[in-house]
Formats: C-alpha cells, structure tokens, sequence
C-alpha cells in the first residue's frame, strides 16, 4: 500500500504544495462554533456511551465467571478461518450421525430433505432419505388423512407430538430442538463437541438425581441427556473410522451448517466485499486529492491598499 | 483521457452506455475473481458447483 502511494506521489498525481494545511483544515471545521452548552452535552454523551459498555462487558465478564461449567477450548475447525468452508463431506457424515442416533430423541423441525441437496447429497440421494420416512397428510377427496412416502419437501420428521410428549419421555427434561442449536448455545459448534465427548464420573460431592448424567460443560454439571457417542456406534458410509470424537465433529459441522446455512455463500461474499470496498477507497482518495487540490494550493494575499 | 473523455462521457448516451457496460464487467470479474479466490482457499473441502459434483459423484 505505501509503495503504491509512494508510486503515486512519485507521479505527482495531483500533487500539491502543502501551504497553510492546519489553518485551513481549521477554518473548514464547524465545530469552532459550537457553543459551551453543546461542546459539554456531546462530551456527556461520549461519556455516558463508553461507559455503559464498558459496564455491560464488565457484566458479561461476572457472569461467566459465575458459572461453576468448564467453558469449551476452542477447536482448530475446518471452517473455522475467515474464508474457510464447510468441510461438506463431514457434513455428510453429520447427517448420518444426526439420522441414526440424536434423531431419536431431538427433533429438527426447520431443517427440509430439499435443503441438503448440492450440500451434503444430490438430488436423487435426498429424495431417496426423505422416501424413508413417512408422513400424515390429508385430506383427500374423500375427506381422509392418509400416510404418504416423504418428498424433497418434507421438513424431518420430529420424533416425539408435541413438547409435552418429549418430556413425559425423557424424564421431565426436554430435548431442544436442534436446528439452530449451535447459534443457540454459548460456544457454538465448540461447545457440542464438548459437550459430546466430555462425559465424566460425577466427583465426589455432586448429587445427581434419577436418569441425570454428569458433564461439565452443562450449566450446573447434571444433563439429562445420557452419553450416545461411543467408538464405533454407527457406521460411515464413506468408511471414515467412527471414532467418538469423529462422530462428534462431524454432528458439530453439520449442526453448524443447519445453524448457517447460508456459511459458505456469505464467506465468499467477504472476499467480493473487500474487492468493491478497495475499488472504492482508491477511487475516494483520487476524488479527494482532486478536491483539495485547488484548497491546499491556493494562497491568500493581502495587499493592502495603496494611499 | 482526452480521447475518454470526448467519445464516451461528454454525451449523457455515450455516458449511460460507458456505465452500464463497465458495470456489467466489473461485476463479471469481481464475480470470478472471489470465486475462484475462494476455491482455491478452500480447495478439497469441495464447496463450489464443479467440486461439488465431483465429490458427490463418489457416492
């Protein structure tokens, strides 16, 4: 950049001589007129802004530091860079591990079969998932709900009616719907691994209720949601070794994706952003060199009048 | 710049032609520079269309 400039300046692009800058730049300021009264009133708004943030991250800060749960290490992701994608083959094998184990008991009721196609799977693959599963509609001619294969337009299909259901089920606690789950939650994709993988022995002195686990990451230490992920309880299609901490990195990218669908697109967005955005600012600074330039080049003489 | 200036922007026709075409080019090659920018950052993990059917095509 200051080669580029120097560049510029050794072509006496617009070049002026500076003569009388810091008075004139002076003189163009509207604020040498303000009066007292305003001078002060915007110095209190200053005030007032920065210290209300100031007082809100200290707040931030006392309650995280309130917590008794351990705060997720952040993971070295594959989208995790400024302009990383989605590793799209682990959100594959996400998909698998949502499918066959955290489906049975959380649903993802904003999430279509038609929204995985040219991400995860083609067309005819995310036709082939939804025909597996089946769904009540109706009425027909006759006035009859019936039960139907899936189509591409079928949202996944929740396992429990109602709210009430899943807790009746899972012993009073209810399992959050998961498709937005990782924006949801402190820690984002970092916090579900965690959480996945970090299942211990309750330490002496924490009492757990019936069907309560113990995990540290979980606000107040006691989840009701036992521990699913283990080496090797499904299979991959694509071979890839179910390891536990594989499966949960895998579910992780693919939550993250159904959180973001939009990850990828606004990703490549920055980077034609910051083209545009550079464009423009070398346009800005031609436009206000060629606007000074009649300012900083002019000079005002006195002469005074001749007797 | 002379030559610019006379045959395309001193007439308010001439002027709009010069824009829209520009326009159309420039969104062209910020369009396939990010593009490609992108792909090539993010080379293996298959985003893009062609990637895309490339790697769904394995299965």
């Amino acid at each position: 950049m200051a080669a580029t400039l120097r560049r510029f300046h050794g072509l006496r692009l617009l070049k002026s001589a500076p003569a009388l800058n810091l008075q004139q730049a002076k003189n163009l300021s509207s604020a040498g007129s303000w009066a007292s009264g305003n001078k002060k009133l915007i110095g209190a708004v200053g005030a007032i802004t920065g210290g209300v943030g100031a007082l809100l991250f200290a707040l931030e800060q006392s309650v995280q530091a309130s917590g008794g749960e351990v705060h997720s290490p952040a993971q070295n992701w594959n989208h995790k860079g400024l302009f990383d994608a989605l590793d799209h083959q682990s959100v594959r094998r996400g998909y698998e591990v949502y499918k066959q184990v955290c489906s049975a008991c959380h649903s993802m009721q904003y999430i279509a079969y038609r929204n995985l196609v040219g991400v995860s799977h083609t067309e005819a693959e995310a036709k082939a998932e939804a025909e597996q599963i089946t769904v009540r509609d109706g009425p027909d001619d006759t006035g009859n709900y019936y039960n139907r294969p899936g189509k591409l337009s079928d949202y996944f299909p929740s396992p429990y009616p109602n709210e009430e259901a899943a807790r009746a089920a899972n012993n009073g606690a209810y399992p959050p719907d998961l498709s937005y789950i990782v924006s949801a939650r402190k820690g984002g994709e970092d916090y579900i691994f965690s959480l996945l993988t970090g299942y211990h022995d309750a330490p002496a002195g924490v009492v757990l209720r019936e069907g309560q686990y113990f995990n540290p990451y979980f606000p107040g230490g006691a989840i009701s949601m036992a521990q699913v992920l283990y080496n090797e309880v499904i299979e991959y299609e694509d071979g890839t070794p179910p390891t536990q901490s594989q499966l949960a990195k895998d579910v992780a990218t693919f939550l993250k994706w159904t959180s973001e669908p939009e990850h990828d697109d606004r990703k490549q967005l920055l980077i034609k952003v910051i083209g545009i955005l550079g464009f423009l600012t070398v346009i800005s600074y031609y436009i206000k060199r060629h606007k000074w330039s009649s300012l900083k080049s002019r000079k005002i003489v006195f002469v005074p009048k001749e007797k | 710049m002379k030559v610019i200036y006379n045959t395309l922007f001193k007439r308010t026709s001439t002027y709009a032609v010069a824009i829209i075409a520009s326009a159309f080019f420039f969104e062209r090659a910020i369009d396939v520079t990010s593009t490609t920018l992108f792909e090539s950052v993010n080379k293996g993990v298959s985003t893009n269309r062609l990637c895309k059917r490339r790697f769904l095509a394995k299965y």
